[in-house]
């Protein structure tokens, strides 16, 4: 009764008094006990209720949180050894929603230490399994998000993306990933990898579970100077309206897919046309630019946000970084030092200016942008090694969006022949989740392409 | 942007002092290819012209935001919660060691 259901259908069979919440903790609880050991989605698993701060729309619903959230007297680690006895004394500002609307925490999810990855690979209490093939890694880094939701681990849960770590770790595990602009939800409490870039944002099981949650985290903090004041729109009732859109389809990222990617987001543009979107192709600037900038600016932020880690106030000694903090911390502190700075950093701003002027153009011209979320399906674990600048090639196709901070959600379109999940990306202009979600729904409704969903959850058994 | 095959020993050594990061021999050799490596990578930016561009400080034209005098402070730790994660507590307060 309770497997495979959204977190609105969970909800309205709790109205309905057709379950309990007891009943469905401990549903969840014992899915974690029996397949998490060889997952390892979870890092950490409450064995109680009781996290809720209050009754509200989300009482008696379980979600699984990645674990660079803080949760206020829960072990937060961003999977990193600095921080492995960390018990946050406050509560991150996504939670702190989470628990006032009433829902209840099944427990912390694995992911790339600090965020650094994309294949949960860096967490220094190894990696998440893929559900789909347990040899695989299920992306990253909110993997261990993406694998629980897969799995039915969790009936939804949130991650976080500096720059594609919600859209392809739930490409890869076949959910779907919202990725917000950039300000829309606050980052108040969560471990900080690259602060002009991240966004923490719902993985779920269906559009309107996303749209629902997005409702209830985003907004303006005051405790994040960099949060939107701009009004947080209707999702739900939006979604469901009727509009018909231009699709920007930019060819360059459909450069060097594996066929069975380029198949499937084929099909998915014919969905598109054959509902009566108008779709155009569009030229933006190479993604081959974003690799370089975000990698010059995000190190640049690493080396400065992983600084005040010092082992006095909390966590361990700046010894127990890994391999991959390190590099990134040597990098940007290599481009922000004196003499370099101009010619790494300063540029990289101003290229960052012709990536958002960039998609500022595009959305003159068409009201979303359809991509695919990566190049290629998900990837054997160990196999990562054999691409230099992995990270930077998995999420070549989401770093460009987020460096100009822009919305976008990450729909699944089917298999490939290896029966693995394919990734569609929707991109939509600033704060303009409402017209993704919207076209997203209507993808949702018309396709049975999505039916991939369902079918990860039974991976299971 | 300068090129190098390889940063010196020297140059690995200052930005571990500035990053005050400790590094084995090997990783000094490790990151000094592969960060020249990066930095020879990132140089394909030269390719774009920038001159009359400004530099991005806010993906969303936000500007500074402040607090107004006399804000209730709802997020400040107790002294307790503050060094609830500290590992060298002595008297309530971080001890630390001698920085001269």
């Amino acid at each position: 009764m309770i497997l495979g259901k959204t977190i609105l259908e969970l909800k309205e069979l709790l109205n309905t008094k057709k379950i309990s919440r007891e009943e469905v903790f401990s549903f969840f609880e014992k899915r974690i006990k029996k397949y998490n050991p060889a997952l390892n989605a979870y890092l950490t698993v409450q064995d109680r209720m009781g996290n809720a701060a209050q009754e509200g729309p989300l009482s008696g619903v379980p979600l699984a949180i990645k674990d660079n959230f803080c949760t206020k007297g829960v072990r937060t680690t961003a999977s990193s050894n600095v921080l492995n006895d960390f018990i946050p004394p406050y509560e991150s500002t996504v939670t702190s929603k989470l628990k006032r609307a009433g829902y209840e925490l099944l427990g912390k999810t694995n992911m790339d230490a600090w965020a650094h990855g994309s294949s949960t690979e860096t967490s220094d209490f190894g990696p998440t399994k893929n559900p789909w093939d347990t040899a695989r890694s299920p992306g990253g880094s909110s993997g261990g998000t993406a694998a629980a939701v897969s799995a039915y681990l969790a009936p939804g849960g949130i991650g976080s993306e500096t720059a594609g770590s919600i859209r392809q770790p739930a490409a890869w595990s076949g959910i779907v990933g919202l990725k917000p602009t950039y300000g829309r939800v606050s980052r108040y409490g969560v471990i900080a990898m690259g602060s002009s870039f991240d966004c923490p944002g719902p993985m779920t099981l269906s559009v309107s579970d996303a749209a629902y949650l997005l409702g209830i985290i985003a907004g303006n903090d005051r405790f994040d100077g960099t949060s939107s004041p701009s009004p947080v729109g209707e999702y739900m009732k939006d979604m469901k309206e009727k509009r018909t859109f231009t699709i920007g389809i930019p060819a360059d990222y459909f450069e060097g897919l594996e066929p069975g990617t380029e198949k499937r987001l084929r099909e998915a543009i014919a969905v598109f046309k054959k509902s009566g979107h108008k779709v155009k192709s569009i030229s933006l600037l190479s993604p081959k630019y974003s690799i370089s900038d975000y990698t010059i600016l995000q190190r640049a932020e690493v080396s400065s946000n992983l600084a005040r880690f010092d082992g006095i106030r909390y966590g361990n000694p700046r010894t127990q970084f890994g391999s991959e903090a390190k590099r990134r911390i040597m990098l940007g502190t290599y481009t922000l030092s004196y003499g370099y700075y101009d010619a790494f950093y300063k540029k990289a701003q101003k290229v960052r200016t012709l990536i958002i002027n960039d998609f500022k153009r595009a959305f003159k011209e068409v009201d979303a942008i359809v991509a695919p979320t990566t190049p290629v399906t998900a990837l054997k674990l160990g196999e990562f090694e054999k691409y230099p600048f992995f990270g930077e090639m998995m999420d070549v196709m989401n770093e460009p969006g987020a460096m100009a901070g822009i919305p976008a959600i990450n729909l699944p379109v089917g298999l490939d022949s290896n029966n693995l999940p394919v990734g569609m990306q929707i991109m939509g202009n600033y704060f303009d989740e409402g017209s993704i979600l919207n076209l997203a729904y209507q993808f949702e409704q018309e396709t049975e392409l999505m039916g991939v969903i369902k079918r990860g959850v039974s991976n299971l058994k | 942007m300068s090129t190098k095959n390889m940063l010196s020993k020297d140059e690995v050594l200052h930005l571990s002092k500035l990053a005050n990061l400790t590094l084995s021999d090997a990783e000094i050799k490790k990151y000094g290819s592969q960060l020249a490596e990066t930095i020879d990578y990132v140089k394909n930016l030269d390719e774009l012209k920038t001159e009359k561009v400004a530099p991005t400080n806010s993906v969303v034209d936000l500007s500074n935001v402040s607090f107004e005098d006399g804000t209730e402070n709802t997020r400040g730790l107790s002294q307790q919660e503050a060094l609830s994660n500290g590992k060298t507590i002595v008297d309530n307060s971080f001890s630390l060691g001698r920085i001269m």
